[in-house]
């Protein structure tokens, strides 16, 4: 997972959800759980949305985690990068 | 045992200014808030005017972040609710959360849901911004009202169309009157001037082309109109005990429907309503010295409501005073009747009655004197504030001067 965070999409992707949470860059580590962070679930919201918005990509909703979706940082990052790996190219 | 209810912070946005010092001087001078609506909204509607807050900028009053949460409609009464919240000399605190609440009019996110339909249907867009559910639910405005302020107890909107502000009143009042609350933030907000809910109101065939004219005898409807207004209430001895400033009592509401017909208005469930409202205040009629009128502009709804008023007035009818604040503010829907009993305790404070403006000649079917154009010294104690709304839902709020 670690690994993703050296992703170049990943500091667009941080980036977003520091904007949209308020939350400062630095404690956006990928083992940093979401809820520890005090993002509101509105705000996680609101920050797919623009992820999609900046990747024109519709990140699939978690199934069974619909609501508060990703535990951690580190697995909403993987997450949007899975999606973008199997998005054909344009 | 009841307790009587103060009307101590009053907050108010529309066409005729931000805050009740603008507000009241227009509103006792007869100015009409109506404008010419931009060519985007208007260039496929017949009537091309309504009135609009004018030079409304949100990021004066809200943080981007806030923004992405706030429909136009929930910002004008947040807007709103501060200045009450202000006069009322009321801080965080100050009353212990459980006991106060909001009840607001019902306010749609107009602004959401058309731009949102525009894209989804008109653009083929299948993405859909994920806050505008939360901003377009009718009671979003109260909640966000009662997050601004802690307020943790009775926290809900009503919904009866053009009505619903005075519904929320009297729901307000009451809880207060009956010690189910110390606190109450009461009134609503309307923000409906996009092309979506504009067409709707054109299609109805209500929208006057030129301007409101209540009781005129070439009235030709109505002028929709935007805004807010909120009222604190408390019980009378709390706001003596604090030292507030009482601006009014509320003394009496009450509410009707009509059970006829969706859109046409009725004399009986109308009069009924106010009637209602003279009972729960303990009130003979001849104790009004003023009615400010639902009074649209439409020719059914301004001859309606002046058999509504001969039935309840009687021989007192001719000395009482009948205005239409509408013919300034306009139709400002699920807020109206908030924004109305903010005109009526301005002409309280200055002791003028606020007139109806663009009055045009007498109707012999509206003989109702409603002082035309210019104000007049109020000498009433009591007034009344009527909103008779479409599906046969009236209310009318009893108010004394302090």
């Amino acid at each position: 997972m670690d690994d993703n965070f050296t992703d170049p999409r990943a500091r667009d992707i941080l980036a977003i959800v520091a904007k949209e949470t308020g939350v400062d860059p630095a404690a956006l580590t990928p083992n940093a759980k979401i809820a520890d962070l005090g993002i509101a679930s509105i705000d996680m919201v609101q920050s797919i949305f623009e992820i999609e918005s900046k990747f024109n990509v519709e990140l699939p909703v978690m199934a069974d985690q619909s609501g508060g979706e990703f535990e951690t940082v580190g697995a909403l990052v993987s997450h949007v990068l899975a999606t973008l790996d199997k998005q054909p190219a344009v | 045992m009841d307790q009587r209810v103060a009307v101590t912070g009053v907050g108010v946005i529309c066409a005729l200014g931000t805050g009740m010092t603008a507000f009241s001087d227009a509103v006792l001078a007869g100015t009409v808030g109506a404008s010419r609506l931009p060519d985007a909204l208007s260039s496929r509607m017949q009537a091309k005017i309504a009135a609009q807050v004018p030079d409304f900028d949100p990021a004066e009053h809200f943080t981007t972040r806030q923004l992405i949460s706030l429909d136009r409609a929930a910002q004008l009464t947040l807007v709103a609710a501060k200045e009450a919240m202000a006069q009322a000399g009321l801080q965080a605190g100050d009353v212990e959360p459980t006991r106060a609440g909001v009840v607001l009019g019902a306010a749609i996110g107009h602004h959401a849901f058309d731009a949102t339909y525009e894209s989804f249907y008109g653009q083929m867009s299948d993405r859909v911004h994920p806050l505008t559910l939360p901003k377009v639910m009718p009671s979003a405005a109260a909640s966000n009202v009662a997050m601004a302020y802690g307020l943790k107890g009775p926290v809900f909107a009503t919904a009866s169309a053009c009505a619903s502000a005075n519904h929320a009143i009297g729901q307000a009042f009451h809880m207060v009157r009956s010690g189910q609350a110390d606190v109450m933030l009461t009134g609503g907000g309307d923000a409906s001037l996009v092309p979506g809910v504009l067409a709707t109101w054109a299609a109805l065939r209500v929208l006057s082309p030129d301007g409101c004219r209540p009781f005129s005898l070439d009235r030709n409807g109505l002028v929709l109109g935007e805004g807010a207004a909120v009222l604190v209430l408390e019980p009378w001895e709390r706001a003596r005990a604090r030292g507030a400033t009482i601006l009014a009592e509320l003394v009496g509401f009450g509410m009707s429907a009509d059970a006829a017909d969706l859109t046409a208005p009725d004399a009986d469930g109308a009069s009924r309503a106010m009637l209602a409202a003279l009972a729960d205040a303990g009130l003979e009629a001849d104790a009004v010295g003023y009615v400010n009128a639902h009074g649209t502009g439409t020719r059914l709804n301004d001859r309606t409501e002046t058999a509504a008023l001969h039935r309840v007035f009687g021989n007192h009818l001719p000395k009482v005073p009948v205005s239409s604040t509408k013919s300034m503010i306009g139709h400002c829907v699920t807020a109206g009747g908030a924004i109305e009993m903010a005109a009526v305790l301005a002409g309280f404070a200055a002791g003028k009655i606020p007139p109806t403006a663009g009055f045009s000649g007498a109707d012999p079917e509206c003989d109702v004197d409603v002082v035309p154009e210019a104000h007049r010294a109020m000498d009433a104690e009591y007034a009344l504030s009527n909103a008779f709304a479409f599906g046969g839902l009236n209310a009318s709020v009893a108010v004394r001067r302090v």
